[in-house]
């Protein structure tokens, strides 16, 4: 057991200090980087709320059912930002990109304060892998979001589309990861090559 | 052993063609900036594309399991979404004039999803899907109305056929199980006649109609009839009306590239 609330408060308090002297872009990533490890400490509320609420399990409510909640954490206030401010695609994905990396942090600090840090290639794995993951699949669900917006085709299904990619990629991950052996190699490298995908496609939409 | 490698085979084939269209459906994006209806078709592939990818992994890592509500499930509610918004944005449909075949194309869908929860159990999962696929049947069939594609006389077969459909599943619940093999072969029988129609249906709409609102409200009919009897079919079937369904995704292709060229 870990008091994840705790930690939350040890890494936020800083981060708010420094808000008051940014300005910009580096403010905008600050906030949401702060909204990334909220929107995780909330997604694993919910999470464990399910788990003892439905008795599936703890591990399959981690396979399964925690990749719905935290893209669901992660996108209610992006979604927020989007409509609500309509900010120009840089900020989007400016605030997108803290949100993830935010929740990833967040999300490691706590599983190695759980598990340990004495093996490097554990850390390795969730530096590379599911910090990455999570990154990616904000990114998706930003870029579902940006090309939306520039077809001018922002509707319910649209929207709800991006966000059940951005699900998809991230249960799956959690699917290959679940089990040892050759689908776990595959999971782990799957966000880092995904990674290279979506920067090529990142730089196509923005020329 | 040969069943499992016929489905893997089934699904491997049905990414391979939905990627490729993927590809080109994202080249005529870039070319045709002028309508709307093919971002919703690359979001329709590529959803379909991701539950598929999400399904094959869940099926190779934990064969002879039920897959509890996951990220798959909502990947195939906004498939349908995408999917019914492609038909909507192809064809502006007018629900004042199919008011009686919108409330077939609901009762259609609750029956259908009274049947998913019977046979799996699973209330949740089933009523979230139904609802979804009850919207895409409801702008199948409204759809199919306004651009007076199905004569009177084939509306009436068509609700003959559901009707006789639900009625012949609803019985292998209470039967004996002798007389049960006779109503599956039944039902098989009847979601193969409902193929056979929208294909004839589909042949005789590309040969004689030069629109192409209309072709895509047909292939629509027949994807979504086949996701219907793939839902209610198991071994041999299934990969039957598998296949069907892979065959709908270039048709569904074609159909929009024509009707974007034509704006």
């Amino acid at each position: 057991m870990i008091y994840a609330e705790n930690i939350l408060l040890c890494m936020i308090i800083p981060l708010v200090l420094t808000m008051f002297f940014l300005r910009g872009n580096a403010n905008r990533f600050v906030l949401n980087f702060i909204l990334g490890m909220v929107a995780c400490l909330l997604g694993a509320y919910v999470s464990g709320f399910i788990d003892a609420a439905s008795g599936i399990g703890t591990e399959d409510t981690a396979v399964f059912i925690s990749p719905v909640v935290e893209e669901m954490m992660k996108f209610l206030p992006l979604l927020f930002y989007f409509v609500m401010f309509a900010p120009e695609d840089d900020k989007l994905t400016h605030a997108a990109l803290g949100m993830g990396a935010g929740f990833a942090s967040y999300e490691n600090i706590c599983s190695m304060v759980s598990s340990g840090t004495e093996s490097l290639s554990f850390v390795l794995v969730r530096g590379l892998a599911v910090g990455v993951m999570h990154i990616v699949s904000v990114f998706t669900l930003i870029m579902g979001l940006i090309i939306v917006r520039r077809f001018k085709v922002l509707r319910l299904e649209s929207v709800i589309g991006a966000l059940s990619l951005s699900m998809l990629f991230h249960g799956m991950y959690n699917l290959l990861v679940s089990e040892t052996g050759i689908s776990s190699i595959i999971g782990f490298s799957l966000p880092m090559v995904t990674a290279a995908i979506l920067y090529y496609f990142y730089r196509q939409l923005r020329s | 052993m040969y069943e499992k490698i016929f489905t893997i085979s089934a699904v491997l084939f049905q990414i391979v063609i939905l990627s490729i269209h993927l590809f080109i459906s994202g080249k005529t994006l870039r070319r045709y900036r002028k309508t709307i209806t093919p971002v919703f078709l690359s979001f329709t592939f590529v959803l379909w594309l991701f539950t598929d990818l999400y399904w094959l992994t869940f099926d190779l890592m934990r064969p002879e399991t039920r897959m509890p509500f996951a990220a798959n499930e909502i990947g195939e509610a906004a498939f349908f979404l995408t999917l019914a918004a492609t038909i909507g944005t192809g064809v502006s449909y007018d629900v004042r004039i199919a008011k009686k075949q919108a409330v077939g194309a609901v009762l259609f869908a609750a029956c259908n999803t009274a049947l998913w929860i019977g046979w799996s159990g699973e209330m949740l999962q089933d009523v979230f899907i139904g609802l979804v696929y009850g919207l895409l049947l409801y702008t199948v069939v409204c759809s199919l109305r306004t651009e007076q594609l199905v004569t009177a006389i084939e509306w009436v077969l068509l609700a003959l056929l559901c009707t006789a459909l639900i009625a012949t599943e609803a019985a292998t619940f209470f039967v004996a199980s002798n007389l049960k093999i006779m109503f599956d072969t039944a039902g098989y029988l009847l979601l193969v006649l409902g193929i056979v129609f929208w294909i004839v249906k589909l042949y005789l709409v590309w040969k004689n109609e030069p629109l192409a609102n209309s072709h895509i409200c047909t292939v629509c009919s027949l994807l979504t009839w086949a996701i219907t009897a793939k839902y209610m079919s198991e071994g041999n079937w299934y990969l039957f009306f598998m296949s069907i369904e892979t065959l709908c995704i270039p048709l569904l292709y074609l159909s929009v590239r024509k009707a974007v060229e034509n704006i």
